[in-house]
């Protein structure tokens, strides 16, 4: 379990085989993510790729790289949540720990919502 | 982490405010033009994220009631307009725009229920209300489903589908399975849609329908076209469910077809010309096969079929073991009639009835009652045996013959009586044993083998005996034939090849020990005898039975010389005419000394039978007392070996007698040990129980006759081993 916490560690923020990019806070930072791995963890990543309907999706060309806007959160706070969906394991400073509770709530991962 | 920062925590942990008016307007108004877009199957200009996000707002803002009402208004005006739509579509179009139409609703819906997430999961169960999913399909049941132009015209059309293809017409099965699904996702927990929209009214026509068909197809058919046609509607029902029902109706369809095509019918079934019985009495194992799988899915069938199976097992048996059908007093044919039975049972049993242990269990049954009709049956079986054993199962294989024996033993273990069987088998097997012919010692080995399998250990221990007491006997007269010729005493007699059985009495069926006279060689031979087995076996006692001995004699008769094989009886009788020509029966007997009937058997068999040693002076079978004998000049065989062996070939009638008065007499032990044994242990019982008890210790043996139990109460309080309690009579006390 160990070791395979760690090989998937790396695939946190790595392009390799990503499928969605989100572009998060004002400055439109870029973060690599795998649908599946996050519907996995979250309800609502679940159902934002669940079906292909709508607008981020739909709009794709054929391969291109899904592409979600997230303005409203700290690039700091959603690599946090993005590697937390990774690894189920938290890491979390006093700092932070209102902004990802928020976005726990948000983004429908009870757990992490508990560990806060 | 530095504490300094502790300021800004404390800043956003404040409930997020009440949204003003205006603000909710703006979100709600965003949202409603969403789900106007979703339901114009526009989703794709809509972002996930913009939408789900106003939900969430408005759900934190404390406006999830205002939501949740407001969805459900817009999704019932929907659902309505569909069904406004819908219900204008003509029948030939009806049920695929109406399955269109459904699997539309449905995707927008679960599209729906993607971005409204954040209300089911914190407003709608924490309010413990329905989530959205569930709401859209209740709008679909209420608006869509039982709107008055839909609802039975939809049923109508689904049921009218089915009929047709029950009429072997083929419809679009796919449509189907898509619109019946339709009813079982409207239904939840609270609601089942689908059993009382649906499966009742669908059951319903399913049994008025199978009414109909069967009524008029049992008329005009045999019982055997009849279930074939009626598994294969069971069949066509099974794949109906697996293809367009749901599961749970499986159970409930099948049993209305069941109940309609074989309970309604079930007498007639069994008992019509061409029903069960006949179907077992013509050995129709296939139709029977069927008629017993059809039954046995229906409430009591299998006891029908068991009723009918046992009252035609009990009647054919009741036939089969009639004493007229014996001819010339020669069982087997009985026999081998009592095994064909058994074995149609079994064969029936293997290939029509599934080995079921129940109705084995019931066919065992009516075996245990036919056989045990006929009291001879023991009997009868026993002498079935020898005639094998004694051909040595003649013309079969190893593998016949055991099988052979394996369906005897089976109407073995069906006799009540088994100490009957008992008694007479030993009979038989002594008389084998002791007739001096050859015979096959595995053969005889194995049937013992496996009536003691049948009947256990002590149940053949004497037989086993008898084995034992032919083995030493061969030891002891190898001993016997040494000592004869070291001893000297050969000198002075004749030589004679003598052969001794020694047999251990209680071992072997006791016959009455009788005298006859030896004359003087013979009488040596058995005083050497007696002199040398004493010396060996100090204090037992030898009584001598002449009359199971054999003997081979030479004799001349006019030029040609032959070896004569008879009974020691018919040797003594002869071997009187070595010094007299002509002799009476009075003469013989008392010159012999041996009984009358059995001298009388012996004489018979030499001047009657095919085989004519001895004239006789008087015509006729019976022989008189002043009848003389002559030793028949004229007598030609073609063998020089002849063998006068009458006696012994059939059981007579006085032997019969014995063995059943000796069988009597161990019963009457046998209760009566087992009624001390009882008293014994219990000290005081009543009447009844003390018969219940015996009888219950002697089942396996034989099953004794209550009043013959009362019999041997009475003989053992006469013999004080018992006594009756004075104030109670029907209690008995034991006497120690």
């Amino acid at each position: 379990m160990r070791q395979h916490n760690n090989l998937i560690k790396n695939f946190v923020n790595n392009k390799d085989m990503a499928d969605v990019v989100f572009l998060v806070g004002k400055e439109q930072t870029r973060f690599y993510g795998h649908k599946l791995i996050l519907s996995i963890t979250s309800l609502m990543f679940k159902g934002m790729f669940f079906t292909c309907q709508w607008k981020e999706i739909s709009h794709n060309k054929e391969d291109e790289i899904t592409k979600i806007r997230i303005p409203d959160v700290d690039p700091k706070v959603f690599l946090a949540v993005l590697s937390y969906c990774y690894q189920q394991k938290p890491k979390i400073t006093l700092d932070m720990v209102f902004d990802l509770y928020k976005i726990a709530d948000k983004y429908l991962i009870e757990k992490l919502k508990k560990v806060c | 982490m530095s504490w300094e920062n502790i300021s800004i925590p404390v800043k956003i942990l404040k409930p997020p405010k009440e949204l003003e008016k205006p603000q909710v307007d703006r979100l709600w108004g965003l949202i409603r033009d969403a789900v106007e877009e979703i339901h114009q199957m526009n989703a794709s200009s809509l972002s996930f994220e913009e939408i789900y996000w106003t939900c969430y707002s408005l759900v934190i803002g404390g406006k999830g009631d205002l939501l949740y009402e407001r969805l459900i208004q817009i999704i019932g005006q929907h659902a309505t307009k569909q069904a406004d739509m819908i219900s204008k579509i003509s029948d030939e179009y009806f049920l695929v725009i109406l399955n269109a139409k459904w699997q539309q609703f449905k995707l927008q819906h679960l599209m729906m229920q993607d971005i409204f997430m954040y209300l089911d999961q914190f407003y709608a169960k924490k309010k413990q209300k329905s989530p959205v999913f569930q709401l859209s399909m209740q709008q679909w049941r209420e608006k869509v489903l039982l709107q008055e132009n839909i609802k039975d015209r939809l049923l109508k059309m689904l049921l009218g589908l089915i009929h047709m293809e029950r009429n072997s017409e083929v419809i679009d099965r796919v449509l189907m399975k898509s619109l019946i699904q339709m009813y079982l996702e409207v239904s939840n927990k609270e609601l089942d849609f689908y059993t009382t929209e649906f499966e009742e009214k669908f059951l319903l026509t399913s049994a008025r329908f199978y009414h109909v068909e069967s009524q008029d197809f049992i008329s005009s058919n045999t019982c055997g076209t009849y279930l074939k046609k009626v598994s294969l509607r069971l069949k066509e029902e099974s794949f109906r469910v697996a293809h367009y029902l749901s599961k749970s109706t499986g159970p409930k369809l099948l049993k209305a077809c069941e109940d309609e095509n074989l309970k309604e019918h079930a007498k007639t079934l069994l008992s019509m010309e061409s029903g069960c019985l006949e179907m077992i009495k013509r050995n129709k194992s296939d139709d029977l096969k069927l008629f017993y799988e059809l039954f046995t899915r229906i409430e009591g069938g299998q006891d029908s079929i068991i009723e009918v199976l046992v009252d035609f097992v009990k009647a054919q048996g009741e036939s089969v073991v009639k004493e007229e059908t014996i001819k010339e007093k020669d069982p087997s044919d009985l026999i081998s009639n009592v095994i064909g039975l058994r074995d149609r049972c079994e064969i029936l049993l293997k290939k029509s009835f599934g080995n079921s242990p129940v109705l084995a269990k019931s066919i065992n049954d009516a075996c245990v009652y036919f056989i045990n009709l006929n009291d001879r049956l023991p009997e009868y079986l026993c002498s079935y045996l020898d005639r094998k054993l004694r051909m040595a199962f003649k013309g079969m294989s190893e593998e016949e013959t055991n099988l052979a024996m394996v369906r005897v033993l089976q109407i073995v273990r069906f006799l009540k009586n088994k100490d009957v069987f008992k008694k007479f088998y030993e009979h038989f097997l002594a008389k084998r044993l002791l007739s001096g012919r050859a015979i096959s010692e595995e053969l005889e080995r194995l049937m013992i083998s496996k009536i003691k399998q049948a009947c256990g250990q002590q149940f053949t221990s004497k037989m086993e005996g008898m084995f034992l007491d032919m083995k030493l006997s061969n030891e002891t007269i190898d001993g016997f034939k040494n000592y004869l010729s070291t001893s000297g005493s050969l000198e002075k007699l004749p030589s004679v090849d003598v052969n001794v059985r020694v047999l251990t009495q209680g071992f072997w069926p006791t016959l009455p020990a009788q005298k006859a006279l030896l004359g003087e060689v013979l009488n040596s031979y058995c005083n050497i005898f007696t002199e040398y087995y004493l010396s060996a076996h100090n204090g037992r006692k030898l009584l001598w039975q002449y009359n199971i001995g054999t003997a081979e004699i030479q004799a001349q008769i006019g030029s040609r010389k032959y070896i004569l094989v008879m009974s020691t009886y018919q040797l003594l009788a002869l071997l009187l005419f070595n010094s007299t020509e002509k002799l009476s029966f009075k003469t013989i007997l008392q010159s012999t000394q041996i009984p009358a009937y059995d001298l009388m058997r012996a004489l018979q068999a030499m001047s009657l039978g095919k085989i004519k040693i001895l004239k006789k002076s008087s015509r006729g079978k019976e022989i008189n007392d002043d009848d003389i004998f002559t030793i028949n000049r004229k007598f030609r065989s073609k063998l020089r070996r002849v063998k006068i062996l009458a006696v012994l070939k059939s059981e007579t009638e006085p032997e019969r007698n014995r063995t059943r008065e000796k069988i009597d007499e161990d019963r009457r032990l046998l209760i009566d040990a087992a009624i001390v044994r009882t008293m014994k242990a219990r000290k005081v019982l009543m009447h009844n129980d003390l018969i219940i008890e015996v009888t219950k210790q002697l089942n396996s043996r034989f099953t004794p006759k209550t009043s013959l139990i009362k019999m041997r109460i009475e003989n053992l309080i006469d013999r004080d081993y018992l006594e009756r309690f004075e104030n109670e009579r029907r209690k008995y006390k034991y006497k120690a």
